[in-house]
């Protein structure tokens, strides 16, 4: 396994690989506020640095990291260091740092969530549900660490905010309506926040069809708000597994999350902290 | 009292007539022009070398875009499939409103994907007003592919930012 | 005093009737209905080529909205149009006709606007599978100026529900007509959403400008009849009141005296919106025919005292400044097309009446008036129609009294048959309360009079 990174970005991104940093290092180059659009694991991210910003290669370097994740992690190439674990080929000790990390992190999040959060959803390993959020974390890191202040890094849907979006004014995130394309359901304002929504199979133009939908006590939709991405993730995604009454109370004992619920026929309901990150629209 | 109730019912046979022959007509093959949701998708292929993600045309991006911001364009793009359906959107966008959606050579395998495509064009429409009138940053949402990326609120909320 | 068909009378009482002069334009009914259908039919033609697919409930429910919103949304500016008071078509149609146009018209589209509310939101609803009222709240919030249009149509609503017969004889008119102006609002709020919200509009920028042009048309037509002309005419013709005088205990004539009043083209049997600029009255516009002919730079109006405003032109002192706009109505000597004329006019209807019988050209024996009446008293400038019907040689039958009185309706077919000799073949003027005219006309069918040849005016607007 090789990692390639611009020479000047280096001593930035070692810095940020390690786990839980948050420190920011010392500033390269002058940087500028950026936007960027990148099509990457099956799905789009979208990168959106406001205030003082990054260097141009800062963002390049975030973005060749996305790639870099999606080659090691991806469940869809045989070739990939995740699929060729699962299959016996190498062992934990053998791989990344970083897939050690994840792993760790799927194994925490099954343990708070009674097995909810597996790490083996569809019978072989499959961290997916928590590396897409764990991937956006890692580069909002790095965008930090290279003197970001403010910046969104959204990943198909999964959030990492830092600072806030003008001055005094936090970020708003609007959270997609399950059932209706294009609408929102409700407005998450936060800073230095991660919001990540869990939902069935990707929806695309099609409305959820309540006669062809799930069980009984089914949801649409569930997002989760708290303070890092990773956690954030794999909490939705546990707690849409759990279905309303039980993923609700799970979420309520959490101490740092808070999580609003949609149901398939457009009811709503939240934690009952969740009012202070945000409204229903 | 009575010319009135005449000119309701005359009316109502009307729109039943319209309508049904309308239904009847509704076309059923592929259209030549392809169309896809807001131009300009900035949207690349993945490579590990400098591709400045946003701004280089990539295959799969429109001809013929219309930068946010100018006059009204149409926008095209690719033929939209999934196991469902297939067809072409056709969007028009003044300035960095979609001010019209038509759907054409709608082929589908289930009759309600069809309703439901049509159906929720109205609501295209107003799609990116949704988003600007809330005034959020971002968006989150269940995973969408690349491909229903296009028709989301947050490809909307990142053209009008590109 | 013998008058042939091609001479004009020269009434004994010296007011000299008006020369003939080349009748001015006129646009009549049919030409005004084809117009309207033909544009029905473009803006149907819009929604047909606008609209790719339909299939399922949830489609025909939308479209079925669609289409009721262009009629309404059409309806509704056909409907200011008639209002206009456009010289042509209120000598073409005629005020009353049109007035009764617009009801109908009015009832229709405030019909096809609620539809079209219910049907779009209904549709929307089917097809994202949510509740009829939350979609409702959906389109209402999110979508731009649907709440603006809500806001319209329910005004809207309310001004069809109080123009209503039986609303509208409990309000007094001065309340009646100011809510009914409201519609400038209501129109005004529902334009917008029309062009950002509407799937026939959106993007297609040839149907706006012609909606526009439409929109443009009328309203620049409204203002210059409604508003620019009463003003320009105020100030050309600088009309005064002359003076006034009791026709009878209840009767008044007003006489009024301004300048280049033959540029009026005022024809017998015309009436004006009255504007006399007193204190108590300047806000009120009220319609009174002419009950004589324009001569002499003076015109003259007969008004029975009903209601407050009536009771103040009694007290009119010469010299007050009056606004006239029109003149207005079909009923006139132009739409006659047969030598024998019937006159058949009760209550106030006699003015126009009286100024068409003393100006209509006929030979003696020609002209019969029938005045009804309930009492002696109710009979209007009496004196004037007997002398002027002695000097023309034309009949006049009072039908004084109450049906019982009379021992049935007097006015019924067979009591005219007999009345006038040869009924099928007058030409029949006809004024009065609708209700009057309505049944008359009736019994002149019966009678065998063809329905062209009936011509009437209500004065109930």
């Amino acid at each position: 396994m090789t990692l390639t990174v611009a020479a000047p970005a280096s001593g930035a991104l070692l810095a940020a690989l390690s786990p839980a940093t948050r420190a920011p290092g010392p500033g390269p180059a002058a940087g500028k506020p950026a936007r960027r659009v990148e099509e990457c694991m099956g799905t789009v991210f979208s990168i959106d640095v406001r205030g003082a910003g990054v260097p141009a290669d800062v963002l390049d370097a975030a973005v060749r990291r996305l790639h870099w994740v999606d080659a090691t992690f991806s469940t869809y190439r045989p070739d990939s260091v995740v699929s060729r674990l699962s299959r016996g080929e190498l062992t934990a000790e053998e791989c990344p740092a970083e897939v050690r990390e994840v792993l760790g992190l799927v194994r925490e999040a099954a343990a708070a969530s009674d097995g909810y959060f597996t790490e083996a959803p569809h019978g072989f390993l499959d961290p997916t549900g928590i590396v897409k959020g764990w991937a956006v974390e890692r580069a909002s890191d790095m965008l930090v660490a290279a003197g970001s202040t403010s910046h969104v890094v959204n990943g198909g849907g999964d959030v990492q905010l830092v600072g806030e979006s003008g001055a005094g004014r936090p970020w708003r995130v609007g959270i997609a309506h399950p059932l209706r394309p294009r609408q929102l359901v409700a407005v998450v304002s936060a800073r230095d926040a991660a919001v990540a929504t869990s939902g069935t199979a990707e929806r695309g133009r099609h409305i959820v069809d309540p006669h062809r939908g799930g069980p009984a006590d089914g949801l649409a939709s569930v997002t989760v708000a708290g303070p890092r991405l990773a956690w954030v993730d794999a909490c939705a995604t546990a707690a849409f597994a759990m279905g309303l009454d039980r993923g609700l109370a799970w979420l309520e004992s959490l101490p740092d999350v808070e999580g609003l619920f949609v149901t398939p026929n457009g009811r709503t309901q939240h934690t009952t902290g969740f009012p202070q990150w945000g409204a229903l629209t | 009292m009575r010319r009135f109730l005449y000119a309701l019912l005359g009316t109502v046979a009307g729109l039943g007539g319209l309508i049904g022959l309308k239904a009847n007509l509704t076309p059923s093959d592929a259209v030549a022009e392809t169309a896809a949701a807001p131009p300009a998708a900035a949207v690349a292929p993945s490579t590990e070398a400098n591709a400045p993600a946003g701004d280089a045309p990539a295959d799969d991006a429109p001809a013929g875009d219309a930068p946010a911001g100018t006059a009204a364009k149409t926008a095209t793009g690719k033929l939209a499939t999934n196991p469902y359906e297939s067809f072409q959107v056709k969007v028009t966008v003044s300035g960095t409103k979609i001010t019209k959606v038509e759907v054409a050579g709608l082929k589908t395998k289930d009759k309600k994907s069809e309703q439901i495509a049509t159906g929720a064009l109205p609501k295209l429409q107003q799609a990116t007003l949704a988003a600007n009138s809330a005034d959020v940053d971002t968006v989150s949402g269940a995973t969408f592919t690349t491909k229903s990326y296009r028709e989301s609120l947050q490809s909307a909320l990142d053209q009008a930012g590109l | 005093m013998t008058a042939t068909l091609n001479q004009q009378y020269v009434p004994a009482h010296g007011v000299r009737a008006p020369a003939g002069r080349a009748p001015a334009v006129r646009i009549g009914p049919t030409p005004v209905l084809v117009g309207i259908g033909a544009g029905a039919v473009a803006v149907l033609s819009l929604w047909w080529m606008n609209t790719t697919a339909i299939s399922g409930l949830g489609d025909y429910l939308t479209n079925a909205g669609r289409i009721t919103g262009l009629l309404a949304g059409y309806g509704a500016i056909i409907l200011l149009g008639l209002m206009a008071r456009v010289p042509a078509l209120e000598r073409g149609i005629g005020t009353d006709r049109l007035t009764r146009w617009h009801a109908m018209g009015g009832r229709y589209t405030v019909s096809m606007l609620v539809a079209h509310g219910l049907l779009i939101t209904w549709g929307y609803a089917v097809t994202a599978r949510t509740s009829v009222v939350g979609q409702g709240l959906s389109l209402i919030r999110d979508y731009p100026d649907v709440l603006y249009a809500t806001i319209g149509a329910g005004l809207f609503v309310v001004i069809g529900a109080v123009s209503a017969r039986a609303a509208r004889k409990r309000m007094s008119y001065e309340a009646w007509h100011l809510i009914h102006l409201g519609t400038y609002l209501a129109i005004a709020l529902s334009f917008l959403h029309q062009f950002s919200t509407g799937a026939d509009f959106a993007g297609n920028k040839p149907a706006q400008y012609a909606w526009s042009a439409l929109y443009g048309v009328v309203t620049a037509l409204l203002l210059w009849y409604r508003v620019v002309t009463p003003i320009r005419q105020a100030f050309r013709h600088r009309m005064r009141v002359e003076g006034v005088r009791m026709e009878g205990p209840d009767v008044v004539s007003v006489y009024l005296t301004g300048r280049h009043l033959d540029e009026l083209k005022a024809e017998p049997g015309q009436f004006f919106r009255w504007r006399f600029l007193t204190p108590e009255g300047w806000w009120a516009s009220n319609p009174y025919s002419l009950s004589a002919p324009v001569s002499g730079g003076r015109l003259r109006i007969t008004v029975k005292e009903a209601g407050g405003h009536s009771g103040q032109l009694a007290r009119l002192r010469p010299g007050t400044k009056v606004m006239a706009s029109g003149p207005y109505g079909a009923f006139t000597g132009g739409v006659r097309r047969r030598r024998k004329v019937l006159l058949i006019g009760a209550g106030v209807g006699i003015t126009p009446l009286r100024t068409l019988l003393e100006t209509l050209p006929g030979r003696p024996g020609d002209i019969t008036l029938i005045y009804r009446a309930r009492h002696m008293s109710d009979l209007v400038l009496r004196a004037e129609i007997e002398e002027i019907a002695f000097d023309r040689g034309a009949r006049v039958h009072y039908l004084v009294g109450s049906r019982e009185q009379l021992g049935g309706d007097p006015l019924g077919a067979e009591q005219l048959g007999w009345l006038v000799p040869n009924l099928k073949h007058h030409d029949v003027y006809l004024c009065g309360p609708e209700s009057l005219t309505a049944a008359t006309r009736e019994s002149l069918r019966e009678a065998g009079v063809s329905r062209r040849r009936i011509h009437h005016e209500s004065f109930e607007f």
